[in-house]
C-alpha cells in the first residue's frame, strides 16, 4: 500500500506566478524591439533593399528631422486631424440621436431598418466620386465621406445598444413612473453607452482610414497625401515617417476615447474598459 | 392597520381576469384565465404556482406593464397624492448606471419632489436598510444581497399604496433571502401597505403573508386559498420550527404539487 500526500507550498506557487507575469512583460517589449532590430540588420546588410526598407535607426532620424525639424509633417497631420475631428462630430451627433430614436421606437426602426440594411454594405470610399461631383475637391468632399463611414457605424452600435438593454430595466423606470423622454435620458442613453463607446471606437479606425484614402486620390495637402506623394517621388524617408505619425496618432485617439468613455461611464467596472 | 380603511371596497378587486398573448400567430397562449381575486386594504397577500402559471403576468397587469384581454380589475386609490401601485424587482433590476442614491430616488425625481425632501426621505430609508455608507457607490461594487437592499428602498421610497413584489427574492442565497424576508417585514410593518407578493417558493409564501393562493397550470386561474394564522411580528426561523407550520405548508404543497405535475406533463407534450 502506499499513501499519496499532497502538501502545500505558498512560496513556490507565489514564485510560479510572478516568473509567469514577467515572462509576459518581457514578452511585450521583446517581441517589437526584437522585429525592429531584425529589420535593422536585414537592411544593413542589404539582405533587405534598403532603397526600399532602409534601417529603422536612419527612419526614426528622417522621422525627428520631418515632423520637429520643419519638414512640415505636423502641418499635414494637422490639415488631416481636423478633417477627421469634423467629420467624426459630424457622422456621430446625428447618428447618436437617430440610435436612440431607432432603438426606442418601434416604427422608426420599422421605417429605417431595410435603408440602413441595403446603405450600409456598400463601402464608404466607393461613394467618394459621387460625393467629389457633387461637392467639388474642397473640404467638403473629405469632411462628408468621413462622416458617412462614421454616421453607419455609431447608428449600428446605438441601436445595438438600445435593443440589448435588459427589458427589466424599462419596466421598472415605467413602473416608478417614467415618461418617454425620462426612459430616454434615464435608461436607455446610460444603458446603451458602453456600446456606444464601442462604435465611437471603430469608427475613429474607420475616419483614420477614409481620410488617408481620400487623400491619396483627391487632396493637396494632409498626411495621406505626403505618404502617397513621397511615394510617387520615391521619397520613401517621408513614407514612412506619415506611417509611424499615423500609427502614433491613431494609437492617441484611441487612448482618448477611452478615457472620455471612463469619465462618462464611471458605473463599468474598471477592467472591462 | 386603521379601522376605516380595513373597512369598504377591496384594495386590489380582480373580476374574470384573462390575459391571451397572441403572439403573431392564429391562436395564442392564454395566461391568466377568468381568474377572480380581492385583496383587503393592508392585507399581505401571496401568489404562489407552477412556473409560467401566469403570476407574474398578473402582477404585471396589475403595475400597468401589460394590458389585460377581458375582465375587468378594480384599484382602490385613497390618497391620489400618492402613486397607486410600485413594483418590487429582484436585483437585476437595479439601475447599474446610477449610484445607490440615484437609484433609491428614482421614483421621487420622476414625481418632481422636492430636492430637500428627497434628500431626508432616501437618507431615512438608506438607513432603514444599511447602506448609508454606499450611497454613492454603483452596483457593481455591491454583493446580490446589498443590491436587493437598494432595490427595497427604491420600492418603498416611492410610498405606493399598493406594493406588487415578482419574486423579488429568487436570485438570493438562503441565508440572505431569509435575512432580506426579515428586513421586508420590519419596514413593511411600520405601515402596513397592502402587499400582492409573487413568489414559487411555498415556505416564502407562508412566512409573509396574511393569505396564501395557489393558482394552477396554465392557463392561470385560481386553486385553492389559505389564512395563514400565524401572528406578527414574524421571526422567520422561530416561525418555520412551529408543527403547526409545517402542517399549512403540507397542505398547501398539497395543492400545488399536482399543479406543478400539470404544468411539466403539459412541457413534455408541447416538446414532443
Amino acid at each position: 500500500m502506499k499513501t499519496i500526500d499532497i502538501v502545500g507550498h505558498p512560496e513556490r506557487d507565489l514564485r510560479r506566478e510572478q516568473r509567469r507575469v514577467m515572462i509576459y512583460r518581457s514578452l511585450n517589449v521583446l517581441s517589437p524591439v526584437s522585429l525592429l532590430l531584425l529589420w535593422e540588420l536585414l537592411s544593413r546588410t542589404d539582405v533587405l533593399d534598403s532603397r526600399f526598407f532602409p534601417p529603422p535607426s536612419q527612419v526614426s532620424l528622417t522621422f525627428i528631422d520631418l515632423t520637429f525639424g520643419g519638414g512640415g509633417l505636423l502641418g499635414d497631420l494637422g490639415v488631416s486631424l481636423a478633417r477627421i475631428l469634423g467629420g467624426f462630430l459630424l457622422g456621430a451627433v446625428p447618428a447618436l440621436v437617430l440610435g436612440l430614436a431607432m432603438g426606442l421606437l418601434r416604427p422608426v426602426r420599422a421605417a429605417l431598418d431595410p435603408l440602413i440594411s441595403f446603405v450600409y454594405p456598400v463601402p464608404k470610399l466607393a461613394i467618394l466620386p459621387l460625393l467629389i461631383l457633387i461637392l467639388g475637391l474642397g473640404e467638403a468632399s473629405k469632411l462628408a465621406v468621413i462622416a458617412i463611414g462614421v454616421f453607419f457605424q455609431v447608428l449600428i452600435n446605438t441601436v445595438a445598444g438600445v435593443l440589448n438593454i435588459p427589458a427589466l430595466y424599462f419596466d421598472a423606470a415605467r413602473n416608478l413612473g417614467a415618461n418617454r423622454w425620462a426612459m430616454y435620458r434615464t435608461v436607455a442613453l446610460p444603458g446603451a453607452l458602453p456600446t456606444i463607446f464601442a462604435g465611437l471606437k471603430i469608427a475613429m479606425g474607420t475616419a483614420f482610414l477614409l481620410i488617408v484614402a481620400a487623400e491619396f486620390v483627391a487632396a493637396q495637402s494632409g498626411i495621406g497625401y505626403r505618404v502617397w506623394n513621397s511615394w510617387r517621388t520615391f521619397d520613401l524617408g517621408v513614407m514612412y515617417s506619415g506611417l509611424i505619425l499615423l500609427a502614433v496618432t491613431g494609437l492617441v485617439a484611441q487612448l482618448l476615447l477611452a478615457t472620455i468613455q471612463s469619465i462618462f461611464v464611471p458605473w463599468q467596472r474598471p477592467d472591462r474598459l | 392597520m386603521s379601522e376605516s380603511s380595513a373597512q369598504g371596497p377591496p384594495k386590489i378587486r380582480v373580476e374574470n381576469a384573462t390575459k391571451v398573448f397572441s403572439g403573431g400567430g392564429a391562436d395564442g397562449v392564454v395566461a391568466l384565465e377568468a381568474l377572480s381575486l380581492h385583496v383587503r386594504d393592508g392585507e399581505f397577500v401571496s401568489i404562489v404556482g407552477p412556473s409560467g402559471c401566469g403570476k407574474s403576468t398578473l402582477l404585471r397587469i396589475l403595475g400597468k406593464l401589460e394590458s389585460l384581454t377581458s375582465g375587468r380589475i378594480t384599484l382602490r386609490h385613497d390618497d391620489e397624492r400618492k402613486p397607486i401601485d410600485t413594483i418590487l424587482f429582484q436585483d437585476s433590476a437595479v439601475f447599474p448606471w446610477m449610484t445607490v442614491r440615484a437609484n433609491v430616488e428614482y421614483g421621487l425625481r420622476r414625481r418632481k419632489v422636492r430636492a430637500e425632501d428627497r434628500l431626508r426621505i432616501v437618507d431615512e430609508f438608506l438607513a432603514k436598510v444599511g447602506l448609508m455608507r454606499f450611497a454613492d457607490s454603483y452596483p457593481y461594487q455591491l454583493s446580490g444581497g446589498m443590491k436587493q437592499r437598494v432595490s427595497i428602498a427604491r420600492t418603498f421610497v416611492n410610498d405606493p399604496e399598493i406594493l406588487l413584489m415578482d419574486e423579488p427574492f429568487a436570485a438570493l442565497d438562503e441565508p440572505n433571502r431569509v435575512l432580506q424576508q426579515e428586513e421586508l417585514l420590519s419596514i413593511w410593518a411600520s405601515d402596513r401597505k397592502t402587499v400582492l407578493f409573487i413568489t414559487h417558493n411555498l415556505e416564502e409564501a407562508i412566512v409573509l403573508s396574511d393569505r396564501v393562493v395557489v393558482m394552477t397550470a396554465r392557463p392561470g386561474r385560481m386553486k385553492a386559498e389559505f389564512d395563514v394564522p400565524f401572528g406578527r411580528p414574524r421571526a422567520v426561523y422561530e416561525l418555520k420550527r412551529q408543527p403547526r407550520f409545517g402542517e399549512l405548508a403540507a397542505k398547501i404543497w398539497g395543492e400545488l404539487h399536482d399543479e406543478v405535475m400539470r404544468a411539466r406533463a403539459d412541457e413534455e407534450k408541447a416538446s414532443r
